[in-house]
């Protein structure tokens, strides 16, 4: 089956597409790979210098993790996959904070070592600086990726469902279903029940149910997809899908080069 | 401080505090700041709704 | 980006048990459903014994034949490989 692609929303950080075509696996291992798999900078060692501040260290190391950093994973290579011993400008780069208060720190004011990699959100506020206290750290910028920890999740939110198709067989337009529906599939046009978006519906069957004649059927069709992906602004949801595509495919031509040293 | 990301999910909500406080002290009804905001999850909605800025109590202490 | 390690635990004429080392159940479930497309392909399935620390382990077994399990697995990945070819030249003018 040809696969088919139609977006019904996108934007920078959000896109919503229906892919048809494809086996539940592929869908799948697309889903997770965007989760999981694609690589992306995150703040990952904090060393500090001076904090008076009404944070522990601990706590604000966690703040700067999880802070969305916007940069091209392929300008530098993960940890374990680099040539170094305890890392090199190949796989990590520094931000660093220097602050006296009263101030509010931002994530706007870290100040990178690499001009390539910038914030997502310039307005988090990491934290608040009351009358004399000092802030003063140097952080270490990794590629890493979501099996690690959830900072290195591109996909905030990646999850699809199967299409669902309802068709009514048999009614007496008795509007059962228009109430019953949490979704609000069906709607009731001069009296009569019509289909409207079937594509909301949760298949929770609450309307086949209510249905006195069993007159509603639902559907799933098996291999149309409708993914919904939101990211935290590091990539774009267009570049996050993109780049998922390419990493599976690479994957498996690398597998397939391996395959044939060993099948001689 | 308000967390960096919503608990549950990991929307980044850090940055949206200021405002959501600022327009809730002004009178306008928390539930439609947050729907303008696009918090549209309930787990982020959480986050906001249920946080109680601290700091300044903490700071005498210190 | 990392070659992909493969460690042969049983090899025979129709069978074939493989290490997939740093593989995780993203790429094994895909090459499974792939493999079991096949017609001349009598089991393939893997299992991940401790999750976290091993190593998916994949077993396959296939008809007699002409082709033989490096060969169907080969053809397996193929046919990934030309579904997400396809997928990114869709995806061109779309999303992008």
């Amino acid at each position: 089956m040809a696969i088919e692609i139609n977006v019904i929303e996108l934007t920078e950080r959000y896109a919503k597409f229906i892919i048809s075509g494809l086996t539940p696996a592929s869908a799948n291992a697309l889903r997770r790979c965007m989760i999981n798999e694609v690589p992306r900078m995150a703040i990952d060692e904090v060393n500090f210098y001076e904090n008076t501040s009404v944070l522990f260290d601990e706590q604000l190391a966690l703040r700067l993790g999880l802070i969305p950093l916007r940069a091209d994973p392929g300008l530098y290579v993960l940890e374990d996959e680099c040539t170094c011993e305890d890392g090199c400008s190949l796989c990590q780069s520094t931000a660093s904070i220097s602050a006296e208060g009263p101030i509010k720190i931002y994530s706007s004011d870290l100040v990178m070592g690499d001009e390539n990699i910038s914030v997502a959100d310039d307005n988090i506020l990491i934290v608040d600086l009351k009358d004399g206290q000092k802030l003063l750290l140097n952080a270490i910028i990794k590629l890493g990726t979501g099996e690690m920890h959830a900072k290195w999740q591109n996909a905030v939110v990646c999850g699809y469902k199967n299409i669902p198709h309802v068709s009514i067989t048999d009614c007496n337009d008795c509007g059962r279903c228009v109430d019953v529906c949490p979704r609000d599939v069906f709607k009731c046009v001069d009296g009569r029940v019509m289909i409207g978006d079937d594509i909301n519906c949760s298949c929770c069957n609450l309307c086949v149910e209510a249905c006195e004649l069993d007159g509603i059927v639902i559907e799933e069709d098996p291999e149309a997809f409708l993914f919904k992906l939101e990211t935290d602004g590091g990539m774009t949801a267009s570049a996050l899908i993109v780049y998922a595509v390419r990493m599976l495919r690479d994957k498996a031509v690398r597998l397939k080069s391996v395959l044939e040293r060993f099948s001689h | 401080m308000i967390p960096v990301r919503c608990f549950t999910c990991g929307k980044v909500i850090g940055g949206l505090w200021e405002e959501y406080k600022e327009r809730r002290d002004a009178g306008e009804d928390p539930g439609e700041v947050l729907d303008d905001l696009g918090v549209e999850r309930y787990c982020c909605r959480r986050m906001l709704l249920t946080h109680l800025e601290i700091v300044d109590k903490f700071v005498p202490y210190q | 980006m990392k070659d992909v390690e493969l460690k042969v635990l049983r090899e025979g004429t129709n069978e074939l048990e493989l290490e997939f080392v740093g593989e995780g159940h993203t790429f094994m479930n895909l090459l499974k459903s792939s493999l079991l497309e096949d017609p001349d392909v009598l089991v393939a399935t893997y299992d991940i014994k401790f999750m976290n620390i091993s190593n998916p382990i994949m077993y396959l077994k296939t008809r007699e034949g002409d082709r033989n399990p490096y060969q169907v697995l080969g053809d397996a990945v193929d046919r990934i490989i030309t579904k997400f070819d396809e997928l990114s030249a869709k995806l061109v003018g779309v999303i992008i």
